[in-house]
Parts: C-alpha cells; sequence; structure tokens
C-alpha cells in the first residue's frame, strides 16, 4: 500500500510539471491584466522545435534555444496582431491554437514526411533526470522527491522566481500597476504596450518549458496535439488563484493529482472520464464560489 | 457622414477579400512549394470540391451545419461575448440526440415527428448548457471564455461517459453509440451524396436570425450592448437580459446544428473529441462580420476550404491541417481593425476635406 502512495505522489509531481510552467505562465499576464488563451499553442510550439532541432542537430542547448525562440515567436504574433493591429485578443489567442494543433502536424509532415498521428519518428534528445544528493537517501520523501526530470525542479524553482519578479522588482511593479490601471501606469511613463510584449514574452519563456518538458522529458517525441488542453487547465489554475504565483502553483498540483489519479483508475472499474472531468467542473466550482464571497465581503462593506 | 459610411463599407469589403486574397495565396504557394505534383496539388485544392457529386455532396454537408453555428456565433460574436460554449454544446446535443433516439423512442415512430422532437433535444440541449455561462458571466461577473472552454472539456468527458454508460454498441470495434433508427434520419435529398434535408432547417435559421437582427428590439439592442455598451448603459437597455438572451439563442442554434449533423450525416454517435464546429462557427460569423445575412457566403467559402482541404489531403500526400493556418491567417486580418486602417483613414479625411472646401466656398 505504502508503495501505491509513493509511486503516486512521484506521478503527481510528474504529471503537474507541466501544469505549473503554464500556471505560472498566465499569472505574468494576468498581472499585467490580460487573460492568456494562447498558452496551449506556445507549449505545443516549443514541444515540436525543441524535438526537431535536438533531433537534427543532436545538441540539447539548440534545440531547447529553438524551443524558446518558437514560444517567443508566437507570443509576439499574437502581440502584434492584438496590440498594434487591434484585433481582439481572445480571438487571436484563438486562431493561434486552432492554427497551432494543424500547424505542427503539418511541420511534422514536412520534416518527417508522414501524416504523422502516432509520432516516434523522430528521435529526439531528451532532458535527463537527477536524483538529488542527500534527499535521496531519505527514505519515503526520497523516493516521492528524487529522481524527476531536471524541468521539475526548475518548475519548483520558478515558483519562486516568478513571485520574486512580480513582487519584489522594478519590472514586475510596473507590470501590475499597468494591471490596475493601463491609463494611470501610462500617465507616470510607463507604456503599457511595451508591457503587454514584455508579458507576453516571459509568459513564452515559461511555457516554453511547460512544453519542452512534455516533449523532452515527460515523453521523448512529438505527438499530434499532446498538450491535450493542459494550456486551459493550467489558465483555470491561474484562475481559481486569481493570478498569485504560489496559489496557483498549488492548484497546479491539485489538477496534476486529478489528472495521476485519472490514470491510475483507467485500470479500476470507476469511469475515468468522470475523473477527468473534475478540474474543469472543479474551477467552474470553484469560479462560482469566490464569486459568491467577493459579492457578500463588498456587500458588508458597504453596511457600516 | 454619408460619404464616410460608404467609404467605410467599401473598404470593409475590400479587407475581406484581401484577406482572402492574401490567405488563399499563401496557401497555394505552400501547396505548390511542398508537393511534388503542385499542378494537381492546387487543381485538387481549388477545383476539387466541384468535381463530382459525392464531393459537393461533402461540401454542402459541412455547409449546413456552418448555417447553424454560424448564426448561433453571430449572437455571441455580435454581442461582444466571447463565449466559446458552442462547441461543447454541438457535441452534447449530438449525445443526447443519439441517447434519446436510441434509448428512449421507438424506431416506429412517424419520421416528422421523430425528427421535430429531437431536433428540440438538441435545441434544449444546447439552451440549457448555454445558459450556465451566460448566467455566471452577466449575474456573477465571472469571465465566461474561462467558464466556457472548462465546459467544453467537461461536457466532452460527459458525452464520452454517456455512451460508454448508456448506449455502446459491442458489436464494433471502435467506441460509438447504437446506430440511430431510420426514422430519425433526415431525408437525403441528392442519393448518393451528403446533401440532406438539413439545409431547410439551416436557412429557416439563418432568416430567423436575420429577422431577429434586424427586425426586432431584442436584436437591436443585442447589437447595441455588443458595440457600444456605455452607450446602451446611458440608454437605458436591459443589457442584462439581452446578452443573456444572445448566449443563450447562439447556444441554441450550435444545438440544433449538432443535432441536424448528427441526424444528417452520421448513421450513430462517435465523436471522442472536440469537433471544432464551434470554433469552425465562430470562424463563418468573423467572415460574415457579425451579419447573419452573409452568414451562407462565409459558411460556404469554409465549407469550400475544408472539403478542398479534404480532398488534398486524400488524393495527394499533404496533410489536411494545412487549412487551419489558413483559418488563422484570415481570422488575424479580418478582425484585424488596423490591416489596411491607414487607408480607410486618409481616405476619409480626404472626402471629409474635399468636402469642407465646398461647404466654405458655398458660404
Amino acid at each position: 500500500m505504502l508503495d501505491i502512495i509513493v509511486k503516486f505522489l512521484f506521478s503527481v509531481i510528474r504529471v503537474s510539471t507541466p501544469l505549473i510552467f503554464g500556471a505560472l505562465a498566465a499569472c505574468i499576464t494576468k498581472k499585467a491584466g490580460l487573460m492568456n488563451l494562447a498558452i496551449e499553442s506556445m507549449m505545443l510550439a516549443s514541444a515540436l522545435a525543441g524535438v526537431l532541432v535536438s533531433g537534427a542537430t543532436q545538441s540539447l542547448l539548440l534545440g531547447m534555444l529553438a524551443g524558446f525562440a518558437a514560444a517567443i515567436a508566437i507570443t509576439m504574433i499574437i502581440s502584434y496582431a492584438a496590440f498594434v493591429m487591434k484585433c481582439d485578443l481572445y480571438l487571436t489567442s484563438i486562431a493561434m491554437n486552432t492554427a497551432l494543433v494543424g500547424g505542427t502536424v503539418f511541420v511534422m509532415f514536412l520534416a518527417t514526411g508522414q501524416k504523422a498521428n502516432t509520432a516516434g519518428s523522430i528521435a529526439s534528445l531528451s532532458i535527463s533526470s537527477w536524483n538529488i544528493p542527500l534527499i535521496k537517501e531519505i527514505p519515503i520523501l526520497g523516493d516521492i522527491l528524487s529522481g524527476h526530470n531536471i524541468l521539475t525542479y526548475v518548475a519548483f524553482a520558478m515558483i519562486f522566481l516568478v513571485w520574486f519578479m512580480l513582487y519584489k522588482t522594478k519590472i514586475g511593479l510596473r507590470i501590475r500597476s499597468v494591471g490596475e490601471n493601463p491609463n494611470a501606469a501610462e500617465s507616470v511613463g510607463i507604456s503599457p504596450r511595451r508591457i503587454y510584449f514584455l508579458s507576453f514574452g516571459l509568459s513564452g519563456f515559461i511555457a516554453a518549458l511547460g512544453g519542452m518538458y512534455m516533449s523532452m522529458g515527460y515523453l521523448s517525441w512529438f505527438a499530434r496535439d499532446m498538450m491535450a488542453g493542459r494550456g486551459f487547465i493550467s489558465m483555470s489554475a491561474m484562475n481559481i488563484a486569481s493570478g498569485e504565483p504560489v496559489s496557483a502553483a498549488l492548484a497546479a498540483l491539485m489538477f496534476g493529482s486529478a489528472d495521476a489519479l485519472s490514470n491510475y483508475m483507467q485500470m479500476g472499474k470507476f469511469p475515468s472520464e468522470l475523473i477527468s472531468m473534475f478540474p474543469y467542473v472543479c474551477t467552474i466550482v470553484l469560479l462560482v464560489l469566490m464569486s459568491a464571497v467577493r459579492t457578500v465581503k463588498a456587500a458588508k462593506q458597504k453596511q457600516p | 457622414m454619408k460619404e464616410t459610411r460608404r467609404i467605410e463599407f467599401i473598404f470593409e469589403i475590400v479587407r475581406i477579400l484581401a484577406a482572402l486574397v492574401i490567405a488563399y495565396g499563401v496557401t497555394l504557394l505552400c501547396i505548390m512549394l511542398i508537393s511534388d505534383n503542385p499542378g494537381e496539388a492546387v487543381y485538387m485544392f481549388a477545383i476539387g470540391p466541384f468535381t463530382s457529386k459525392r464531393r459537393f455532396g461533402q461540401l454542402i454537408g459541412k455547409f449546413i451545419p456552418y448555417l447553424l453555428t454560424g448564426t448561433g456565433m453571430c449572437f455571441v460574436y455580435a454581442s461582444n461575448r466571447f463565449n466559446l460554449i458552442g462547441e461543447g454544446v454541438y457535441l452534447m446535443s449530438g449525445c443526447m440526440v443519439a441517447l434519446v433516439a436510441t434509448q428512449f423512442m421507438s424506431p416506429e415512430t412517424p419520421h416528422m415527428v421523430f425528427i421535430l422532437v429531437l431536433i428540440l433535444v438538441g435545441a434544449l440541449t444546447g439552451a440549457a448548457f448555454g445558459s450556465i455561462p451566460a448566467l455566471l458571466r452577466e449575474k456573477a461577473r465571472i469571465n465566461e471564455t474561462v467558464v466556457s472552454i472548462m465546459m467544453n472539456y467537461a461536457l466532452l468527458y460527459a458525452a464520452t461517459y454517456l455512451v460508454k454508460a448508456q448506449m455502446y454498441d459491442t458489436s464494433i470495434t471502435y467506441m460509438a453509440s447504437e446506430p440511430l433508427p431510420a426514422a430519425a434520419k433526415l431525408t437525403r435529398l441528392v442519393s448518393g451524396s451528403q446533401i440532406h434535408a438539413g439545409i431547410f432547417i439551416g436557412i429557416a435559421a439563418v432568416i430567423v436570425t436575420a429577422l431577429i437582427f434586424f427586425r426586432t428590439p431584442l436584436g437591436y439592442s443585442i447589437r447595441i450592448c455588443g458595440s457600444n455598451p456605455k452607450f446602451a448603459r446611458t440608454a437605458g437597455i436591459g443589457m442584462t437580459s439581452s446578452l443573456i438572451a444572445a448566449q443563450v439563442l447562439g447556444a441554441t442554434l450550435s444545438g440544433i446544428g449538432g443535432a441536424v449533423d448528427i441526424m444528417g450525416i452520421y448513421d450513430r454517435y462517435m465523436w471522442t473529441g472536440l469537433t471544432n464546429m464551434g470554433f469552425d462557427g465562430l470562424l463563418v460569423a468573423v467572415l460574415s462580420k457579425k451579419n447573419p445575412i452573409f452568414v451562407p457566403l462565409g459558411a460556404f467559402l469554409l465549407a469550400y476550404m475544408r472539403t478542398g482541404a479534404a480532398v488534398l489531403n486524400y488524393t495527394t500526400e499533404i496533410p489536411i491541417e494545412f487549412v487551419d493556418i489558413m483559418q488563422a491567417i484570415i481570422i488575424l486580418l479580418i478582425a484585424a481593425e488596423h490591416f489596411l486602417g491607414g487607408f480607410k483613414e486618409k481616405y476619409i479625411f480626404k472626402a471629409t476635406k474635399s468636402k469642407n472646401k465646398e461647404a466654405a466656398k458655398n458660404a
């Protein structure tokens, strides 16, 4: 029994990693006052670019650089369309998501000559996992915490980094002030448009880590639509936490456990579809609860 | 003022045409670059959908649900709410139609009654699920985009569960419901093609939507609330109710779309992933500039593009997915306010200037 629990907790951390990256990416744009619906497409782009370039050049560094570049390119297209050409941001992001699901399959076809739905046709390098020296020796905790992919540890470090960036640096202050009130920020000489570009770029950088974790750590190939809604789940994790990096990461862990649980339940009799529904239904219920709490609070403030 | 409006209208059309030409050009260029036999590939993409009865039928088979989801999305898009519930509702209403048709109705039910009941089931499914994000948005200020996307995935899993638990057909190798009874299927208008009686439902939906949009107070207030909420509030228009109505009506039409699609083309319910029909409906609404009268044009265009890509997919080696990229380019160019916006402003400026000069002369 203990063995199963340890394995389960290990897999919770494993499947939560991309969600944490995604949630943090969403937090940054949220703090700038923008909803980022395109995390899914950023992750897909970086996952594919990472696999293709690392497979072709046999260099992990180049592969990762390509992954970052691809995701940031997507964010720049979105930012240009939305903030310079004044196209609706939601519409742009949704268009980008559809384009990337098809576009990545198309690029796969160009690269391999197969209408690859199930991949594995490109041998990619993968990022190795890491046994933490001392913690590894602790009986149960070591089995849960040690031996993950390096990017998993990066994800947990990233929670702190994003929090630090948002709350302790000048850039973070600017991002938050634009998010609070773009006009006020503009009146003191901060260009909201520049901040929007910057926050989307940063968000792309973090989402790229999540995408590359999926294709070069969690798996070692690229498959069609391999994000399977993870971008949206992480966006809702951010939403529940209303953009706070630490609580967003916790929400991502919660959704990750639901995901891990549904993997386990597929063997049992309980319908796995109902567990797969959990993150989505849970988000809606929590949002309703939070809104109710907000209304009650507002009513209380009015009374005295 | 009239002059300005005329210039704006002309530019709107020029912009849409320019966007289509650019997207089409880019696509053709891509096909030519990657294909071993560019002439044949371009021919298959551009003319392919019209070369046989079966292919043209395929085009119309896609066109019919686009009419319904497109008009539905017109409501939603015109009210300036990004409620994407149409996607999930489409799938769920197909599932509910299959459930009712295979489990609760006798196969001997008269054809017309059967069809009407099933369309009603689709519409009610749409309205029921569509009202959740709409109510949450207008009553509790919860972002409708987030709720609707979450619900889309939840509905997908719920539908899969329903199929597995209630109507799983064990005699076939893939996951699908039991086959629909013959009386539940819409009549094929042309034998050997996918052209079915649902086209009348689609056309009726376009006409009704156009009437609501331009001949009723509800349509007027929906359009005003979408394009200028501050004015709507000042003018005392009941925003909450019109916005809820717009989103629920949109979801209802999507629900009917899903029902018609299942009854017209499929033998059984077999969708295991999101159908993308809701997003395609949004694209139709964008193409027709939120105007239901133009929905048939937008729907036909999208159906043509998709069929062309499908023909290309099975006649040459090029995968169908490239059309998604083309779709995104079209959306970006048409919806971008500033695409060719400089020209428009210049022309309006010139026209006003010359008018002012004339006015000065006359005075």
